[in-house]
């Protein structure tokens, strides 16, 4: 059959492709780690004290700047199609869903917020705490979704810019003193600092969005 | 570290199988994913270093993860409009 | 620890060959939820902490909160899906 010899052809090349690939990552010389000597050595004037959250958000602002950019790009094109779906609650008042969203969301927001400060001396930062914070309001809309009904739109979108707007003129008022998004010392921890904590909120609420599209119901 | 370069590679060509051979939307997004997470484990274990990984690396691995995210869910969208205009006729009452 | 290290490997090529090869889409997608959550451990094994913390919760959380969702969309709009 015609679908069987594309199967063994697919299959065979795939193959080749693994030994390919194998060989030739093997023969790759030894990682010399250049940049990440550079990046120690220019750590105590970035402003934090671990080495990843200096680089997503002092060396590297730009990426980051472009990377909240492709989120609310993804966001605007949910919205395109949004109308089109509308959303049946079918949750059941149950005890034992509402003693656990009780307990879980306050932890949730906890942790969320011990995540994003502890970015400048050890792992975490503002994505790892932006997604546990969506993950939490997800959470609350599957069991409890009253509680958000009655939020009003304009806030919301509001909410959604505030992010990339925040961080967009940040970068214009270091660009009036130099280039943008160059901050180095004593100014750059508040940088770091306020611009984590907007994208924080931001972020989860974007990526709540991206689960709780659908347009309310009206009776 | 030799062990997780080829678990990467075979988790590279399982997702590329994936892709080509499966039939159904979902099932390809799936493998695209898992395609990508592939790509990451060996641009990760290629760059470690006394026990610990490469800044520069896992920030652009961390910005890869959210951008990936962000194609998956519109892609998601899509799909599910896309069976919505398909099949909206048949057993469509208030919509 | 060389033995943890192929065990969560070999659980990891084992996943990506299932999700390549199975139909029921409902296995594909738990499949792909515990992938994300072995591959977060795996992450913590090469030393890439911030990348744990954030794919367990993007990866494993977020994308499969939406891959179930649209299952259940498609259980009722979707009867025409190739399998």
């Amino acid at each position: 059959m015609k679908s069987k010899l594309f199967h063994t052809l697919v299959l065979s090349g795939a193959f080749f492709l693994f030994v390919v690939l194998c060989s030739a990552l093997f023969l790759l010389d030894r990682f010399e780690p250049v940049i990440a000597e550079d990046i120690i050595k220019n750590l105590p004037y970035s402003g934090v004290s671990h080495d990843v959250t200096a680089v997503l958000l002092n060396f590297r602002a730009l990426d980051t700047l472009m990377e909240v950019g492709v989120i609310f790009l993804a966001l605007m094109a949910i919205y395109t199609v949004k109308p089109h779906f509308r959303y049946k609650p079918l949750s059941f008042e149950n005890t034992i869903t509402n003693t656990f969203v009780a307990l879980l969301f306050p932890l949730i927001v906890l942790c969320s917020f011990y995540i994003l400060y502890g970015g400048s001396y050890q792992s975490g930062g503002a994505f790892a705490a932006a997604a546990l914070l969506a993950g939490g309001i997800i959470v609350l809309r599957l069991v409890k979704p009253r509680y958000l009904s009655d939020l009003q739109e304009l806030s919301l979108r509001f909410v959604y810019v505030s992010g990339l707007l925040f961080f967009i003129l940040v970068g214009i008022w270091t660009l009036l003193s130099g280039s943008f998004l160059e901050y180095r010392g004593d100014i750059a921890t508040f940088f770091i600092i306020s611009i984590e904590s907007v994208l924080t909120l931001s972020l989860a609420v974007i990526l709540a969005t991206y689960f709780i599209n659908a347009v309310q119901r009206f009776k | 570290m030799s062990i997780f370069i080829i678990a990467g590679v075979a988790i590279f060509i399982f997702g590329l199988v994936g892709v080509i051979l499966q039939k159904g939307f979902i099932h390809k997004l799936v493998s695209l994913n898992i395609f990508t997470s592939g790509i990451f484990l060996i641009f990760i274990s290629t760059t470690v270093h006394h026990e610990k990984a490469d800044p520069l690396a896992t920030a652009l691995v961390l910005t890869g993860l959210v951008v990936t995210l962000g194609a998956t869910a519109f892609a998601l969208m899509l799909i599910r409009a896309y069976y919505k205009k398909r099949n909206q006729s048949e057993n469509c009452n208030d919509d | 620890m060389i033995m943890i290290d192929i065990l969560l490997l070999f659980l990891l090529i084992w996943l990506s060959y299932k999700i390549a090869t199975l139909k029921d889409i409902f296995r594909v997608s738990v499949n792909f939820i515990v992938f994300g959550m072995i591959l977060s451990l795996v992450w913590l094994r090469l030393g890439a902490f911030d990348l744990a913390l954030a794919e367990v919760a993007l990866g494993a959380g977020i994308t499969g909160a939406l891959l179930l969702d649209t299952i259940t969309f498609l259980k009722q709009y979707g009867k025409d899906y190739e399998k």
